[in-house]
């Protein structure tokens, strides 16, 4: 019979180290976003200088943080497969199954804290460009979000960036076990959807959706699927 | 009850074999000293015991299940690897904070008493830490996690002798309070010695030796006197070296002896001299003759 404490500290111990690996990453992509913001803020004070009128819209941290968020769930997706980081979580007692759902859920709450963390620097777009604009007559300031527009936003975020997240995962967990065959069938799978029209369509059908219930359920059950297949290489990984 | 236990444990790395239908049992509640030469298949045995890698064939069995894993047992199980082997992006109180959160038996007094002692800046990132300080940050883990099954794979590398002592001094004392099975690989013989009880001696990925320390150190003993004597009375014995200069020889066999050979020897004028841990080793893990070539 499992003895529940070890799953329980295995569980607990994993958690805080997916805390430790995304606490630098959301630190990191958070000082890019704000910096984006920043510049942004001064690069229209600068051209408000040489011309007559300028627009801006505030949903413009929401759409940079979003891509900077996913750039860095995408290099944490690829570093975080290596050998080296494998053998990191693998030096405490854990095993395969409770590294395969902790990552899940490292992903599902990382992602939603890094939704967090750009939410709580939107605000600061909003009052820079608020006070440019009270004090310039050139900049028309544009508030285009809603509380309803942004939760649909958020959650339709959220539940891409964990697909996104478990997509890259998946490839990366069978390009470190299988490499060649893995980035054949990747390169292959690629091709294939460029050249077949119904490849295409299917990805659209899977990967683009007007409601927000279906987009949710859609993805939330590709990345599962994503997660198990994941789990495949693992089972029998070494970490020496 | 034994700890590890293998059947014909048999790891080929292509075709490299690593271990050969290796068999052992390690009984609880002892220091275990794993001896070999570089690429005897130390390495490769500990990992095997630790679940890092799976047997290409046989069995490898602790506490009487399974190891590759298996939660149940990893649980009871810290292995401190030679190489570093903690998130090098990690301060050194994260790597500690998440000892404390999987070793159950985990003793953060003696944890944080070890880390000032061994003046470790708590905020440093392990990638910045030099490599006797690595090799300090895991023997802090490997002593303070208190598993019933300690796996040390060289843990003092990079360190110097004054640091060594005091990690031999602390891994006794705290095993003499708290037993348990703690398993060292070293090449350092002469210095771990006073710590084993058991000593296995590994070539080429099988045993050679697997004996209580006592019976290691008497293993053999050297004789040293006239060459022409000795190499007649050394015909029907098992020579593990010999070495000459001028009439002397110096002829080291296994000790098998009896009061009367002794006393015949001693009246030959015939040196009979103890043979340390350390050259015994070599004696009986080198092949021979490569110095006479140069």
């Amino acid at each position: 019979m499992k003895n529940s404490n070890y799953i329980k500290n295995a569980y607990k111990g994993l958690l805080l180290n997916f805390y430790f690996d995304y606490k630098s990453l959301i630190s990191v992509s958070a000082i890019i976003t704000l910096s984006l913001v920043v510049f942004d803020f001064l690069v229209t004070i600068i051209v408000l200088q040489f011309s007559n009128s300028m627009s801006n819209e505030n949903s413009g941290v929401l759409v940079v943080g979003f891509v900077t968020m996913l750039i860095a769930l995408g290099i944490y997706a690829s570093l975080s497969t290596s050998k080296s980081e494998m053998k990191a979580k693998f030096a405490f007692p854990i095993n395969r199954m409770t590294f395969a759902v902790s990552n899940l859920i490292a992903l599902i709450l990382g992602s939603l804290t890094m939704l967090m963390v750009i939410t709580m620097i939107a605000p600061i777009e909003v009052v820079l460009f608020s006070i440019a604009a009270k004090f310039s007559d050139k900049l028309i300031y544009v508030n285009e979000v809603t509380l309803n527009t942004y939760l649909i936003g958020f959650i339709s975020s959220w539940v891409y960036m964990i697909a996104f997240g478990s997509i890259l995962h998946c490839m990366f967990m069978f390009i470190r076990r299988y490499t060649l065959v893995s980035l054949i069938v990747i390169a292959a799978l690629i091709l294939s959807v460029i050249t077949f029209g119904w490849l295409g369509n299917i990805v659209r059908f899977l990967f683009l959706e007007q409601s927000l219930f279906m987009l949710v359920l859609k993805l939330g059950v590709i990345s599962l699927v994503l997660n198990v297949l994941a789990f495949i290489p693992t089972k029998t990984m070494e970490v020496a | 009850m034994n700890v590890i236990t293998t059947q014909s444990l048999t790891k080929k790395y292509k075709d490299i074999i690593a271990l050969d239908e290796f068999n052992i049992s390690i009984p609880e509640n002892k220091i275990i000293g794993l001896i070999g030469k570089n690429g005897a298949g130390k390495t490769t045995l500990l990992k095997a015991c630790a679940g890092r890698i799976r047997q290409t064939s046989g069995e490898v069995k602790i506490f009487g299940e399974k190891v590759f894993d298996n939660l149940d047992v990893l649980s009871k199980i810290v292995f401190v690897d030679e190489e570093s082997q903690y998130d090098d992006s990690f301060r050194v109180k994260d790597i500690f904070a998440l000892a404390a959160c999987y070793y159950q038996s985990w003793d953060d007094d003696l944890a944080q008493k070890l880390i000032k002692h061994f003046a470790l800046k708590q905020t440093q990132k392990y990638k910045k830490l030099s490599r006797g300080m690595k090799t300090q940050v895991n023997i802090i883990i490997g002593i303070c996690a208190r598993m019933p099954l300690t796996i040390l794979d060289e843990p003092t590398l990079g360190l110097d002798a004054a640091v060594r002592k005091d990690f031999y001094n602390i891994l006794l004392r705290d095993y003499m309070n708290h037993p348990r099975t703690i398993i060292i690989s070293s090449h350092l013989l002469n210095e771990i010695e006073i710590l084993l009880e058991d000593i296995v001696l590994i070539d080429k990925g099988k045993v050679l030796m697997n004996v209580p320390v006592e019976e290691f150190r008497n293993y053999s003993v050297a004789l040293v006197g006239e060459s022409t004597f000795l190499k007649e009375f050394v015909q029907d014995k098992e020579v593990l070296d010999e070495s000459s200069l001028g009439n002397a020889s110096k002829y080291v066999i296994k000790n098998e002896i009896t009061e009367k050979e002794k006393k015949h020897l001693v009246s030959n004028s015939i040196d009979i001299q103890s043979v340390s841990s350390q050259d015994l080793f070599i004696y009986l893990t080198s092949k021979g003759g490569f110095y006479e070539e140069f």
